[in-house]
Parts: C-alpha cells; sequence; structure tokens
C-alpha cells in the first residue's frame, strides 16, 4: 500500500500540486482585487457624477427672476459633458428620483436639464434595444420625463409579449393620453396581471375621470383579464351604463369574471340586482356562493329573508356567518331572528349571533 | 419675520425649499432629520412646520406629535410627503396637521398654502 502510494504520490507531482494551488490562490487574489478596485471606481465615479448632476439640479432649481418667476438656466457646454453610458445611466437615475418630488416649472426645469444632456437620446437608444429589459427601463426613462412624442412608438407595445415591456408601455400610455390611453384594451391579446391592473387603477386614480368609451366591449373581450379589468373600472367609476354587459359577464366560464362581475353588480345596483344575483347563487361553486352572500348588503331587502333563512340553514359555516350578517342589516328585526336561532340552536348559532353583534358594535 | 422649519431627509429638497422660501422673505431653519427636527422645534418655536413623513430617526407624525405638546405657540404644522394613501392623510390630520400636500409638488402652491397657514395663525 505504501509503496503504491510513494509510486503515485513522487515529489514531481507534489511540487506540480503547490504550483497549481499557488497559481489558482493567486489568481482568485487578483480577481478580488481587480472587482474591488473596479467596485472603488464605480463607486467614486458615481458620487462624482451624482455631485456633478447635483449642482447642474440646483442650478435648474434655483434659477430665479427678482419676481420670484422661474427662469430657463443656462448652462455651459463643459457642465453637460457626460462619458460612460454608467455615468448617464447614473445621470437619469438621479434626475428621475428629484423629478418625483417636483410639478410645475422646477419639473420642466429639470426635463429641459434631461435634454440638455443628450440623455433622450440614451433613453431613445434603450427603448429599441433588443433586450427586454433595457427596453423596458427606456419606457420609464421617456415617460418619466414627459416625453410625449415618443408616446405613439411607446402604444404599440402595450401589447408586447414581454410582460415587463408591455407593463411599463401601459402605464407610460396612461402617463401620456389619461383615460384616453385605455384604449389599448380594445386589441389586448396578453394578459394584464393582478398586480399591473392594480397599479393602472391607482395611477387612474389621481386623474380626472375621463371618457371610457369602449367599456362595453371590453366586457365583451376575449382576453378574460380585460373583462376583470373593465369589471373593476365599472365598479369604481359607477358606470350604470354598462348593467346589462355586467350581468352578461355571470354567465361567464371564467370563474374569476363571474366573481368580478358579482362584485361588480352589488355597487352598480338596481331593483333587479338582487334577485339576479340570488338566482345566480344556485348555480355557483362554494367561492362564488359566498362572494353572492357577503355582496348583498346593498341590494338585500325582507322580501329575500326566505332565501337568506335558507342559507342560515345551509352546512357551511362562513355561508350560514355571511347570511346572518346580511339578516340583521338588512331585514326588520334580522338581529332579533338571528338571537332566536341562536336560543334554538346554540351551537353553532349561539357563536354566530356573538359575532355579528361585536360587528355591529364596532 | 415668519420663522418656517422644514423636516426633510432628501438634500437637494431640502436646500431648493430653503432657497425658494427665504428669496420669499421667509426665515427658514432646515433639519434633514426627524430627531433634529424635533430637537430644532422647541428652540426655535417656528410659526410653521413644513415636514415629509418618512424620515430618518423619527417619522413625520412623531415631530407632529411632539409639536402638539408645545404649550407655547400654536405652531401651524404642513405636510410634504409622497404618501398620498387616504389613511396616511387622516392619520397626520388626526394627529393635528393644519394641511397636507402631496408630492410631485410645485412651490406656488406651497407657497399659497404657507401664506394660507400664516393668516390662520395670525
Amino acid at each position: 500500500m505504501d509503496n503504491a502510494l510513494k509510486k503515485i504520490i513522487t515529489p514531481e507531482v507534489l511540487y506540480a500540486l503547490s504550483y497549481f494551488f499557488l497559481g489558482l490562490f493567486l489568481f482568485f487574489l487578483a480577481i478580488t482585487f481587480i472587482n474591488l478596485f473596479v467596485q472603488k471606481w464605480r463607486y467614486f465615479t458615481g458620487l462624482a457624477v451624482k455631485e456633478k448632476i447635483n449642482t447642474l439640479l440646483q442650478k435648474a432649481l434655483f434659477t430665479m427672476q427678482e419676481d420670484g418667476t422661474t427662469l430657463y438656466p443656462v448652462y455651459n457646454k463643459q457642465e453637460l459633458t457626460l462619458g460612460t453610458n454608467a455615468e448617464k445611466q447614473i445621470a437619469i437615475d438621479e434626475l428621475i428620483r428629484i423629478r418625483k418630488n417636483f410639478s410645475g416649472e422646477s419639473a420642466e426645469n429639470i426635463i429641459n436639464l434631461y435634454l440638455a444632456l443628450n440623455l433622450k437620446e440614451y433613453s431613445k437608444r434603450k427603448f429599441n434595444s433588443g433586450f427586454w429589459h433595457i427596453k423596458a427601463r427606456g419606457i420609464y426613462e421617456l415617460y418619466m420625463m414627459e416625453q410625449q412624442d415618443a408616446a405613439r412608438e411607446i402604444y404599440k407595445h402595450t401589447n408586447n409579449n414581454n410582460e415587463f415591456v408591455r407593463n411599463e408601455a401601459q402605464t407610460a400610455t396612461i402617463h401620456f393620453l389619461g383615460f384616453e390611453g385605455l384604449r389599448f384594451l380594445d386589441t389586448m391579446s396578453t394578459p394584464i396581471s393582478n398586480w399591473q391592473q392594480i397599479k393602472l387603477l391607482e395611477q387612474l386614480s389621481a386623474l380626472e375621470p375621463g371618457s371610457m368609451g369602449n367599456l362595453a366591449n371590453w366586457l365583451n373581450s376575449g382576453n378574460d383579464t380585460v373583462v376583470v379589468f373593465a369589471l373593476k373600472l365599472a365598479d369604481i367609476y359607477q358606470q350604470f351604463n354598462v348593467y346589462n354587459e355586467v350581468v352578461a359577464c355571470l354567465n361567464h366560464k371564467n370563474e374569476q369574471v363571474r366573481w368580478q362581475a358579482i362584485v361588480t353588480l352589488a355597487k352598480i345596483a338596481d331593483d333587479t340586482t338582487a334577485g339576479i344575483l340570488l338566482s345566480q347563487f344556485f348555480k355557483e361553486r362554494f367561492t362564488n356562493k359566498l362572494n353572492i352572500v357577503n355582496h348583498l348588503e346593498p341590494v338585500a331587502t325582507d322580501n329575500n329573508l326566505d332565501f337568506l333563512l335558507n342559507v342560515l340553514n345551509d352546512d357551511n359555516h362562513l355561508l350560514k356567518l355571511g347570511a346572518a350578517n346580511i339578516i340583521s342589516k338588512c331585514c326588520t328585526d334580522g338581529m332579533d331572528i338571528i338571537r332566536q336561532k341562536a336560543l334554538l340552536e346554540p351551537n353553532p348559532y349561539e357563536p354566530i349571533y356573538r359575532h355579528i353583534k361585536s360587528l355591529h358594535k364596532a | 419675520m415668519v420663522k418656517i422649519l422644514v423636516a426633510e431627509d432628501d438634500r437637494l429638497m431640502l436646500s431648493a425649499i430653503e432657497f425658494r422660501l427665504k428669496k420669499e422673505g421667509y426665515q427658514v431653519i432646515t433639519c434633514p432629520d426627524g430627531k433634529s427636527a424635533i430637537a430644532n422645534i422647541p428652540v426655535h418655536l417656528p410659526d410653521i412646520v413644513i415636514t415629509d413623513l418618512m424620515l430618518p430617526y423619527a417619522l413625520g407624525f412623531e415631530i407632529i406629535s411632539h409639536i402638539k405638546l408645545i404649550r407655547e405657540k400654536n405652531i401651524r404644522i404642513l405636510v410634504l410627503s409622497a404618501m398620498g394613501q387616504e389613511k396616511t392623510v387622516e392619520e397626520a390630520f388626526e394627529l393635528g396637521a393644519d394641511d397636507y400636500m402631496t408630492k410631485p409638488f410645485n412651490f406656488s402652491e406651497l407657497s399659497i398654502r404657507i401664506k394660507k397657514l400664516t393668516k390662520q395663525g395670525a
């Protein structure tokens, strides 16, 4: 055994291995130093660019006439030179960060600085890139800097196959055109994620409500997510004119669409809504049954008491609770009805009664 | 001269607000974080405090609460924040804010609101 090992591990092999590991160690050491050097260089370059941009921004924000009105600042060529793409990116990030805080003349001056630094060309180059993450970034920069002339080109990407590109393009389109921009829903074949729907609705909430002329068409879209989004719009902006289209959505094959249609219908309800929702109840599975019961409050009356008492006797406790809540709120002596039920069948109606009572107190 | 204390953590924003307010003839005290704002308010007793909500060391809400404990002077509070959610605005008013502006803002509007607060305090 010893002899065999001695034959393999010769001094030459040991020397070779030592050199190999020493070389490997030196290689990693060099890589580490180069990496640290690059990081340090980036950090200091970043600081220098930020300092330069801040000086320019101070000029943009602090230039003022004696009467208090803002004056367009004059920059010299030397100030406006940015070298590498990394420097340009730092400059854009800084400008956008500050731009978010201001509107009016100060914002205009920041945008003018962006143009004077020739950063629009850089953003446009990114917008035309083949890489989705660069393209999305380019769109973001162009709309944050109010480059209206890019709106048309950006609009073409509202149905892009890449989710991030189309999300940015949709946000940009609404930023440029307001409610009018929602026309991208007309031809949308790609899905709108729940998160994007929330973002768009949040963005719209800050704008003056405008025309939603195509809402009825969006409610009939072949794209289920467009229908859900349109239902949310009808709900938030109280679009009573599409009541019939919303009712039609109750027959949609997608459960999520029906779920949203129930929610919307309760918000734009009329005298017929209670009957429609009650008949829908029997066609639905548990999730939407519960959804209907939970959304009956604006429409339920004493006329629906029989139905609600039936649901109160359902096997499922959540349905029982939902029905008890609606009875207590919408029916004459509703609370007494639940109390009587709790006296007759303490289990499970006593805790339901106590829960409803606590809800009323709150 | 009306004294205004501004609490804002963004250096550039802080100096931009300071510059504009000084141009309009106000005396301005700047604080880059919540802690220094809380320390400076009882010392300078400003007429108006303009505060962001998200500040290092102490939030804008804490600044408002501290101001409400000061009995010597009726200090008016203007919140200037990017947070525009109904709940946040409600909370700020409940704590004692007199006005609320959301970012992005423009200086003309800020100026009008300050004048209004000055009149209310007089």
